[in-house]
C-alpha cells in the first residue's frame, strides 16, 4: 500500500518539474525579440563596467605608478588595514552615516513635497516660471552657491545674523561650530537640489489616471483625500525606487560642497571619509589607498541596498530586482 | 460646502506664498551672477553687486565672445549633447523596455548585475585604459560611450514602464502586435513624460560635463564649453587648496581674469539650457498620455 | 535561490580570472616600455639632426580664453628654427590636471617630456631619465645653477643622486610680508620704529580699533596659516606644522611645541578682543580682498610685489589713488633680535623632466635647448623678449618695458607678453627677482619691502624642503601625517577662538601621543640627518 503512494508522489512531482520546465522554456521562447533588444545593453555593461573592473585589485597592492597595476606588489589587507585603524575612522564613519541620513530624513521627501505642491497649483504661467526657477540653483555652479551660502551665514555681514539681531537674538558663527554643520549641509543640499529632484516625481505624477481623481471627487474626498489615496499611490513606485537607490548610496557623500563649506574647527561633525581621503591625497595621491576605501564604501553601500531592496520585495510589489 | 472650499482656498493661498518664497530663494543665487556679469570688476571686487549690476558694462560678455575658443567649444557642446543624448535614450530604453516585462526570462538576474555596477567599478585609470584599448581616444565617442547607459536612469525608465496598466498592452497581443509594435504603438507614447524626463537629464549631463573631455581629449579645438568655464571660475580655488599644504606656498601667477568674465561665463553656459526646459514642460501635463490613447 | 547563487558565484570567478590576465597584459606592455635606446644613438653629432618633441604642458586659466596661433607661439617657433626641432605639445587645462597627469603615466603613450610639480614628477621618477651624466661636463649653465649650489642640488635631485627633474629656479628672494596702510601709519601717527614685538603690535592693533571700528586690525586670506604662521613666526621661532628648530638643529613638530602656548595664549587674546578677523576660518581670498578695497584691513601679509601691484592698480580703479600697503618687518622675539620668515630659497615652481623611451639624441636636443634658456642670452629672451621690440635699455641699465607689450591686450585679461611667448621657454628657465623687474620696479613700496627683507637678512631657508624619503618611509608618513594634521588643524582653531579652554591645552599635546608624533619626527629626523650629511659632504 505504501510503496503506491509513493510512486503517485514520484509522479507528481516528476510531472510538477516537467511543467516548471516547460514554463520556463515557455517563457525563454517568448523572451527571444527582447534579448534582441537587450545585446546592445549587455554589450554596454560587460566593455564599459565589467571589463575595467580588474582595477578593483589595486586595493589589495601597493601601487607603484609606474609599475602599473601588474608588477604592484601585492599587500592583502594592508590599505584597509591603514584605514580602519585611524583614531579617526569611527568618527568618519559615524559623521559619513549620519550627514547621508540626515540628508534621507529631510531631503528625500523635499522634492515629493514639493511637486505635490506644484501639482495643485493650477497650470499657467506661474506654475511654469516657479517650475522653471526651482531649478536654476542645479545649474549655477557649486562653487558659487556655496560662497553665497557662506556669506550669508557670515556673523559680520550675513543675511541670516542681521535678522537674528533684529528679533532680537545674538549674533553666532554658525558655519565654525560642528554643532550646526549637518543641519547646514542638509539644508544646502535641498536648496540646490529640490527643484531638480522633483522633476522625476512630476513626471511619475502624469501617470496617474485623471478618471481616478473624478471618481474619487464623486464619492465626496477632498484634497487631502485624493492626495493619500491616489496621488501617493500612483507615485509610490518611483518613490520606492528611487528611496532603495539613495540608501544604497549612504556612504557616498561627496567631498566637493563639504570642502567649501566645512572649516578645521567643524570636523568633529564635518570630517566625512571622501573629504579625509582627499586631504590625505592632496600631499601625495595614494592610489591604492583611496581605492581600498573606494571598495570599502561600495561593499557597504551595496550590504544596504541588498537589504533595502529585500524589505522592499516583502513589503511592496516594487523592487529593485 | 462653504467650509470646503474655504479652507481649499487658504490652502491655495498658502500655497502660492510658499513656492513665492522659494522662487525668491532659487532666483537669488542666479541674479547675482546675472548682475555680477554686467557690471564693472572694480565693483564685484568692492562687493558693491548684490542683484543689481553697478557699473553696468557688457565688457564682460564681448571679452568671452570675442575669442573663437568660446564659439567653437560652444558648436562642440551641442554636439556631443545631442549625439550623447540620442544615444542614451536609444540605449536606455532598450535596456529598460525588456527589463520592463514580466516574462522577460533572467530578468531578475540581469538587473542584478547592473545594479552591482552600480556599486562596484574599476576606477578611472582602468576606464581609461579601456577606453583606449579601443582606439576611442580623443575622439567623441570616448565622451559618449563610457556613461551611455546611467543605470539609476534605465531603473527609473523601467519603473514608468512597469507603470503602465497592463490591460492596455493585452488589448494590443490580442489585436495580434510583435513585442516591437507594443513598444513603438503603446509603450513610448504613453511614456513620453518619462521619457523627456530622462532624456532631460541626460541632456543636462551631457552638458555640463567636463571631466571626461579633460582626461578623453588632446586637441583644444574638440574641447566642450564647461571644461572652459571649470578653468577659470576654479583658477583661484585651486590656488587656495594648493597653497594649503603643509610646507607648501604655491604663488599665484596674475591671476587677472577679472571676476565679472567668470560669470559671463557662467551665464552664457548655463541659458540655453534653460530655453529647452519650456518645451519639455507642455508633456507634463497631467494625464493627457493616458486619456488620449484610451480614446 | 540557489540558481542565481550559482550564476554569481560562476561570474565572480570569471572577473577575478579576467582581472589577472588584464594584469599580466599590462605587464608586458610595460616592460617593453623601458625598452633600450642604445641602438638610435646617432654617430653624427656633427649635423644637427632633426627631432620631433612631444611635450605635455598645462594651459592656465587665461589661455582659455586665448586663442593659441595656429603655428604655436613665436619664441617656440624660434627655438624650433635654431634648435631644428619640431615640437608637438599636448595642452592639458590646468584644473584637476592632476588626474590627467596620472592618466598620461599610465597610459603607454608619454611624451618626450613630463612637465609638473616636483612631487607630481618624483612620483614616477623611474620613467625618467638620468640627467648626471647628460649635464655634467657638457652643459655649462645647466651644470652651473643645478650642481653648484649644495641646496639647489638636495633639493632637485632624487634619493639615488641623480637629477631627474629639472625645475624652474628663482630667483626671487622676496615672498610673503607683513604688509600694513602706509597713510594710516602716518595719519594715526604711528611711529613704526618702535613698533617691534609682539607686545608693541598688540597695543597698536588696539589703536586701530579705537580709531576704526569697523577696520579689522589684522585679517588674512590664508586662514589658520596666515594666522599661526604669517603673524607669529618672526618671534616665535616656530611654524604650525614641521619645522627645522635653528637652536639644535633637529626636526620638529609646532603644535606640540612648548612655544605654541605662548603663540596660541597671545592669538586666543587678540581674538577675544576682536583685534583678528573673527571669521578668519572661512574668510577666502574673495572676501579679503572686498575687505581690503573697502578700507576694512589695516595689516595683513602676501606676496609683496604682486599684491602691492594688484592693490594699487585696483585701488586707482575705484578712483582712491593715496592708499598703499607698505611691507613692515616679521614681528620680533624682542627689542633686539629681529623676527624672521621662512620661504623657498631658491624657489621651486615645477619643472620637467625627460621619459626614459626618448631617444639619446633626444635628451641632448632637449638639455641644450634647457641650457640655452639658462644662458645670458635665453634668459633674456625667455623672460623680457627682444630688445627694442617687448623691453630696452634705460639709460640706468636698466631694462625698461615697451608699454605696449605689458598691457593687457584688452585690459581685461591676463596681461601678455604678446607674441613674445613660447610654451617651452616658459616652463624651465632662471625667474629673475621678481622684484627687479620693470612691472614692480616703478612700485617705490616693493623695493624698500625687498631691501628690507633681503638685505636684511630676514629670510631663512626652509630646510624642511631638503627631506627625502624612501618609499616606505613615505608611505608611513602619510598615513600618520592624514591623522595628526586633522588633529592639530581641529584644536589650534578651537584654542585660539575660545571653544577649548587652555586648561586643556597640556591634554591636547599629551594627545598626540595615539597619534604617533614620535615615531612621525623619528622618522622625519632620520631623514633629516641624512640629507644635511649628504649635503655637507657633497661634491660634485
Amino acid at each position: 500500500m505504501p510503496r503506491k503512494k509513493e510512486k503517485k508522489n514520484e509522479n507528481i512531482d516528476k510531472q510538477l518539474a516537467n511543467l516548471r520546465r516547460q514554463e520556463r522554456w515557455r517563457r525563454f521562447k517568448k523572451s527571444k525579440y527582447l534579448y534582441l533588444m537587450f545585446l546592445p545593453v549587455i554589450l554596454y555593461y560587460l566593455i564599459f563596467c565589467y571589463a575595467p573592473m580588474f582595477g578593483i585589485v589595486i586595493a589589495f597592492k601597493d601601487y607603484n605608478a609606474f609599475k602599473g597595476f601588474a608588477a604592484s606588489p601585492w599587500v592583502g589587507f594592508k590599505q584597509f588595514q591603514s584605514f580602519f585603524s585611524s583614531p579617526y575612522f569611527w568618527r568618519l564613519l559615524r559623521n559619513t552615516f549620519l550627514i547621508s541620513f540626515y540628508g534621507l530624513i529631510f531631503g528625500f521627501p523635499a522634492p515629493i513635497i514639493l511637486a505635490l505642491l506644484l501639482n495643485e497649483l493650477k497650470d499657467g504661467w506661474f506654475k511654469k516660471i516657479t517650475q522653471t526657477i526651482s531649478y536654476l540653483p542645479h545649474f549655477v555652479s557649486a562653487v558659487i552657491i556655496v560662497g553665497m551660502f557662506v556669506n550669508f551665514l557670515s556673523p559680520s555681514t550675513g543675511l541670516i545674523n542681521n535678522i537674528i539681531e533684529m528679533l532680537g537674538g545674538e549674533r553666532k558663527y554658525f558655519l565654525n561650530d560642528p554643532k550646526y554643520f549637518r543641519s547646514l549641509y542638509t539644508i544646502l543640499g535641498i536648496w540646490t537640489g529640490v527643484g531638480w529632484g522633483s522633476i522625476i516625481y512630476l513626471a511619475a505624477l502624469t501617470n496617474i489616471d485623471p478618471e481616478l481623481y473624478e471618481a474619487c471627487i464623486i464619492d465626496g474626498g477632498g484634497r487631502l483625500r485624493q492626495t493619500w489615496h491616489i496621488t501617493l499611490p500612483g507615485i509610490a513606485n518611483t518613490i520606492i525606487i528611487m528611496l532603495i537607490m539613495r540608501i544604497g548610496n549612504l556612504l557616498s557623500v561627496g567631498y566637493e560642497r563639504i570642502i567649501l563649506m566645512y572649516t578645521p574647527a567643524t570636523y568633529e561633525t564635518a570630517d566625512v571619509i571622501s573629504t579625509y581621503v582627499y586631504r590625505r591625497g592632496l600631499v601625495d595621491a595614494d592610489y591604492s589607498f583611496s581605492t581600498a576605501v573606494g571598495l570599502f564604501n561600495s561593499v557597504v553601500g551595496f550590504i544596504f541596498i541588498y537589504a533595502a531592496n529585500a524589505v522592499a520585495r516583502r513589503y511592496s510589489e516594487t523592487s529593485l530586482w | 460646502m462653504i467650509k470646503k472650499s474655504m479652507s481649499r482656498r487658504v490652502f491655495e493661498v498658502f500655497n502660492i506664498i510658499i513656492l513665492m518664497c522659494l522662487n525668491i530663494v532659487m532666483l537669488y543665487p542666479f541674479l547675482y551672477v546675472f548682475a555680477a556679469s554686467l557690471s564693472s570688476n572694480a565693483s564685484v571686487l568692492a562687493g558693491r553687486v548684490s542683484i543689481i549690476p553697478d557699473g553696468f558694462n557688457l565688457e564682460a560678455y564681448k571679452a568671452v565672445f570675442k575669442y573663437k575658443q568660446v564659439w567653437i567649444s560652444y558648436r562642440n557642446t551641442i554636439y556631443y549633447t545631442v549625439l550623447g543624448t540620442f544615444i542614451n535614450l536609444f540605449l536606455t530604453v532598450c535596456g529598460a523596455y525588456p527589463l520592463s516585462r514580466k516574462y522577460f526570462y533572467g530578468k531578475s538576474v540581469f538587473t542584478f548585475f547592473i545594479a552591482v555596477t552600480m556599486f562596484f567599478s574599476g576606477g578611472l585609470i582602468p576606464t581609461f585604459l579601456v577606453v583606449r584599448k579601443l582606439g576611442l581616444y580623443n575622439t567623441v565617442w570616448a565622451l559618449v560611450l563610457p556613461g551611455a547607459i546611467s543605470t539609476t536612469n534605465m531603473i527609473i525608465m523601467r519603473t514608468f514602464f512597469q507603470g503602465i496598466p497592463d490591460a492596455l498592452e493585452e488589448a494590443a497581443i490580442i489585436d495580434g502586435a510583435t513585442d516591437f509594435q507594443v513598444l513603438y504603438k503603446i509603450i513610448l507614447p504613453l511614456s513620453l513624460p518619462s521619457i523627456m524626463t530622462i532624456g532631460l537629464f541626460y541632456a543636462v549631463g551631457h552638458w555640463n560635463s567636463w571631466f571626461g573631455a579633460m582626461i578623453y581629449l588632446r586637441e583644444m579645438k574638440k574641447y566642450p564649453l564647461q571644461l572652459i568655464l571649470r578653468q577659470i571660475v576654479l583658477q583661484n580655488q585651486v590656488n587656495e587648496l594648493l597653497s594649503q599644504q603643509a610646507g607648501t606656498t604655491v604663488e599665484e601667477t596674475q591671476s587677472l581674469i577679472s571676476e565679472t568674465i567668470k560669470f559671463a561665463v557662467i551665464m552664457v553656459a548655463v541659458i540655453p539650457i534653460l530655453c529647452v526646459y519650456p518645451f519639455i514642460q507642455k508633456y507634463f501635463v497631467k494625464g493627457v498620455m493616458i486619456g488620449s490613447i484610451k480614446g | 535561490m540557489k540558481k542565481i547563487t550559482k550564476i554569481v558565484a560562476v561570474f565572480l570567478c570569471l572577473i577575478m580570472a579576467f582581472s589577472v590576465v588584464a594584469c599580466s597584459k599590462t605587464k608586458n606592455s610595460n616592460d617593453s616600455k623601458t625598452g633600450n635606446n642604445s641602438n638610435n644613438d646617432t654617430a653624427s653629432q656633427s649635423e644637427r639632426k632633426f627631432y620631433k618633441i612631444s611635450m605635455y604642458s598645462t594651459l592656465h586659466a587665461s589661455s582659455s580664453l586665448e586663442d593659441i596661433p595656429k603655428e604655436g607661439f613665436y619664441l617656440d617657433r624660434l627655438y624650433e628654427e635654431k634648435f631644428n626641432v619640431k615640437f608637438d605639445f599636448r595642452y592639458v587645462p590646468s584644473a584637476n590636471s592632476e588626474e590627467v597627469f596620472n592618466i598620461t603615466m599610465a597610459s603607454n603613450d608619454i611624451p618626450d617630456i613630463m612637465t609638473g610639480n616636483w612631487n607630481n614628477l618624483h612620483k614616477y621618477a623611474d620613467a625618467f631619465w638620468d640627467l648626471n651624466d647628460f649635464i655634467i661636463g657638457k652643459y655649462k649653465n645647466l651644470e652651473k645653477y643645478f650642481f653648484d649650489d649644495p641646496y639647489v642640488y638636495a633639493l632637485s635631485a632624487e634619493p639615488n643622486g641623480q637629477i631627474k627633474i629639472l625645475n624652474m629656479l628663482s630667483e626671487q628672494f622676496l615672498g610673503d610680508t607683513l604688509l600694513v596702510r602706509g597713510d594710516l601709519i602716518e595719519k594715526w601717527g604711528i611711529d613704526l620704529s618702535k613698533v617691534k614685538t609682539k607686545e608693541d603690535w598688540y597695543e597698536v592693533f588696539k589703536l586701530v580699533k579705537e580709531k576704526n571700528p569697523n577696520m579689522v586690525p589684522y585679517m588674512t586670506r590664508k586662514k589658520t596659516e596666515g594666522v599661526i604662521q604669517r603673524l607669529c613666526e618672526g618671534w616665535s621661532g616656530i611654524k604650525q606644522y614641521v619645522f627645522v628648530d635653528e637652536k639644535d638643529n633637529t626636526v620638529k613638530y609646532g603644535a606640540a611645541d612648548p612655544r605654541m602656548k605662548e603663540v596660541v595664549t597671545w592669538l586666543r587674546k587678540l581674538y577675544q578682543e576682536g583685534l583678528i578677523d573673527q571669521e578668519y576660518p572661512t574668510t577666502d581670498t574673495t572676501k579679503w580682498q572686498e575687505k581690503l578695497l573697502n578700507d576694512g584691513i589695516f595689516l595683513t601679509h602676501d606676496n609683496a610685489p604682486s599684491r602691492i601691484t594688484w592693490a594699487a592698480t585696483e585701488w586707482a580703479n575705484l578712483g582712491v589713488t593715496d592708499k598703499y600697503l607698505i611691507a613692515v618687518p616679521p614681528i620680533q622675539p624682542d627689542a633686539n633680535t629681529p623676527g624672521y620668515t621662512t620661504i623657498h630659497y631658491p624657489k621651486l615652481r615645477g619643472g620637467l623632466a625627460i621619459y626614459v623611451g626618448a631617444e639619446k639624441g633626444k635628451v641632448d636636443r632637449i638639455l641644450e635647448m634647457c641650457d640655452y634658456n639658462f644662458s645670458e642670452e635665453g634668459n633674456i629672451l625667455v623672460n623680457y623678449g627682444i630688445e627694442n621690440v617687448s623691453f630696452y635699455y634705460g639709460e640706468d641699465g636698466l631694462i625698461y618695458d615697451v608699454p605696449e607689450y605689458r598691457q593687457a591686450v584688452d585690459n581685461k585679461t591676463m596681461p601678455q607678453k604678446d607674441q613674445i611667448k613660447g610654451t617651452f621657454a616658459s616652463t624651465i628657465r632662471l625667474e629673475p627677482n621678481g622684484v627687479y623687474t620693470p612691472q614692480y620696479r616703478r612700485y617705490q613700496a616693493v623695493l624698500d619691502a625687498a631691501k628690507m627683507y633681503e638685505d636684511g637678512g630676514l629670510i631663512k631657508r626652509n630646510w624642511v624642503e631638503v627631506i627625502r624619503f624612501s618609499n616606505d618611509e613615505q608611505k608611513e608618513i602619510n598615513e600618520l601625517n592624514a591623522n595628526i594634521k586633522t588633529y592639530t588643524d581641529e584644536n589650534l582653531d578651537k584654542f585660539i577662538m575660545g571653544v577649548k579652554s587652555m586648561d586643556e591645552w597640556d591634554a591636547f599635546v599629551e594627545g598626540y601621543k595615539q597619534f604617533k608624533l614620535d615615531r612621525y619626527l623619528e622618522i622625519y629626523n632620520a631623514a633629516y640627518k641624512r640629507a644635511m650629511d649628504a649635503i655637507g659632504s657633497y661634491v660634485k
